[in-house]
């Protein structure tokens, strides 16, 4: 069956779609993985100091 | 009308009803009673105005933690407490008539339902303001609740015209009780007497008793003995399960999201632990109240933070440099009492000018109490300091445990409940849930008295929610049991 204009175009975007995916090296999401991390962070250290219920890094 | 105390008619059939005591309780019930036509006799000890010889019944002991003095915690005169309240009001929670899960005694056995349908006459009744709905904060495991505020309506006042001026309403002053009569499960009638030794025996259908939460303990604990357990033959739990609401400035916070408590220009703000943080944290309820701190405190507060926290205090100077507003706030609390058979009201030796023995108040706070207000500013600082919305810092009493309560300032709210505390049955308390003595037909109790169970919310909306609810039980037991027109009295 012949392909129309569109379905051709379709497959063209998947193509290359594909192909970045290969080609895109892993170091590259690693800054944002980092980021995430940061974002996340290790839990808090809770502390009570003279009666504030505070967290480690406010001090 | 108002009676002179020797023109008190002692005749057989004068009476519907004889409401004792004219405080909250009693001026609504005679009040709603009178306006639906029956002939109510509504006796007061004390005089129309504040008046030294009848205060001076209101002495009595305490044993236990520090409380405030019998003698200034209530008003004994026309209008009782409602004439130095602070008209602050609000409903109690669905769940403080359960089971909870820190103390099972706190179960009543009424539920919410049963006192919803009086909630818009008692707030008219009082001349409150309706409360908004209470709503949940997300992930706080609390909730903004709301009181009605600043209308400390004198019941006296409001309701001057109707004590003065109804047909079938009788107002006798300085008609103080000192005996009850009591035959084959019936009160036959009451004794009263004035400052002059004058006596007056009075009968009715029904008798309401409504003198408050430390007297109505008081006067059937002395009624009872009279009559050698004959009024209330189960008498172990009458004065008993006594609570306050124990009151305190419990700490501070400083706010870098004030929004998000809804602090905001009108200073105060309500917080209380959902149903689930109750559980989960094994306390009882607790009433939180922020008021917000002026500039120069809040600054002050800052200065005091940044001794113990100088990075958190740097970033809080820098964020008030960017424009952006930081409230410190004093917290203040009100917390639910664990209903405990030790807590009591008792007779002393000493008597009144009456005859009548003082009160004796055994009182102490639990580990239980303790626990609720501790646990319930912890949950309130984890959840500032967790989403970042401030910081709280615990009362110097509050910061260790065990938890060593104040021995000076507030103390409690003047909230006396229990000691006629309704039950399903004679061996767990002194009233049924239609407020009725269990061993007397005709004789009932009004007041937070019989409150099973304390909230933390002030009582008398609740306690005025009861007495409505006790009209409308008279109401249908003195027209089923063919009575009585109204005939001018």
């Amino acid at each position: 069956m012949a392909m129309d204009h569109s379905r051709r175009s379709l497959l063209r975007v998947a193509t290359l779609a594909g192909l970045g995916a290969l080609i895109l090296p892993g170091t590259a999401l690693i800054p944002a993985a980092r980021a995430t991390a940061a974002k996340l962070g290790p839990p808090p250290v809770a502390v009570t100091v003279n009666g504030w219920l505070l967290n480690s890094s406010d001090r | 009308m108002y009676i002179a105390f020797e023109n008190i008619n002692e005749h057989s059939d004068a009476w519907d009803v004889c409401i004792i005591g004219a405080g909250a309780a009693g001026i609504s019930m005679a009040v709603t009673l009178a306006e639906r036509g029956h002939r109510v006799l509504l006796c007061e000890g004390g005089d129309a105005d504040y008046s030294e010889r009848s205060q001076e019944c209101y002495r009595g002991d305490v044993v236990g933690d520090p409380y405030i003095p019998l003698y200034g915690a209530r008003l004994r005169h026309l209008g009782g407490s409602t004439n130095h309240w602070g008209g602050i009001c609000r409903p109690l929670d669905r769940y403080d008539f359960n089971a909870k899960a820190a103390a099972s005694e706190t179960a009543w056995p009424i539920g919410r339902d049963a006192l919803a349908p009086y909630y818009s006459s008692a707030v008219t009744m009082l001349g409150l303001e309706p409360t908004p709905a209470d709503h949940v904060i997300p992930e706080a495991g609390l909730k903004r609740i709301y009181f009605s505020l600043g209308h400390p309506t004198r019941m006296k006042e409001k309701h001057a015209a109707t004590l003065s001026d109804s047909a079938t309403l009788a107002c006798c002053l300085t008609a103080n009780l000192v005996a009850l009569e009591s035959q084959a499960g019936k009160v036959t009638s009451a004794t009263f007497s004035n400052y002059r030794g004058d006596y007056r025996k009075v009968q009715a259908r029904y008798f309401v008793l409504a003198c408050g939460g430390i007297e109505n303990s008081r006067l059937l604990l002395w009624c009872n003995q009279q009559l050698n357990g004959q009024l209330i033959p189960q008498a172990d739990t009458l004065g008993r399960y006594w609570m306050e609401h124990p009151h305190a400035t419990v700490g501070k916070a400083l706010l870098f999201e004030p929004a998000a408590l809804g602090l905001d220009e009108d200073y105060n703000v309500f917080l209380s632990p959902t149903a689930r943080s109750l559980r989960s944290r094994q306390i009882l309820n607790c009433g939180l109240r922020l008021h917000r701190m002026n500039a120069e405190a809040t600054q002050e507060l800052i200065d005091e933070l940044a001794g113990q926290a100088p990075t958190l205090a740097g970033r809080v100077r820098v964020w008030q440099a960017q424009g952006r507003i930081i409230h410190g706030a004093v917290l203040r609390a009100a917390w639910e009492q664990e209903p405990r058979y030790d807590n009591h009201i008792e007779l002393s030796d000493e008597l009144d000018k009456l005859g009548v023995p003082r009160s004796r108040l055994v009182w102490r706070q639990s580990e239980l109490d303790r626990r609720t207000i501790r646990e319930s500013m912890l949950l309130l600082g984890e959840y500032l300091r967790d989403h970042e919305v401030g910081r709280l810092q615990l009362a110097d009493w509050l910061a260790d445990t065990p938890v060593q309560l104040p021995t000076e300032g507030e103390l409690a709210g003047r909230h006396h409940m229990g000691g006629t505390r309704m039950s399903l049955n004679a061996e767990e308390g002194i009233v049924n849930p239609d407020c009725r003595l269990f061993a007397q037909d005709n004789f009932y109790v009004a007041g937070s008295s019989v409150f099973a169970s304390a909230g933390h919310a002030n009582p008398t909306l609740t306690l005025v929610q009861l007495a409505l609810r006790l009209c409308d039980h008279l109401e249908s037991r003195l027209t089923t049991n063919g009575a009585e027109a109204a005939q001018p009295i």
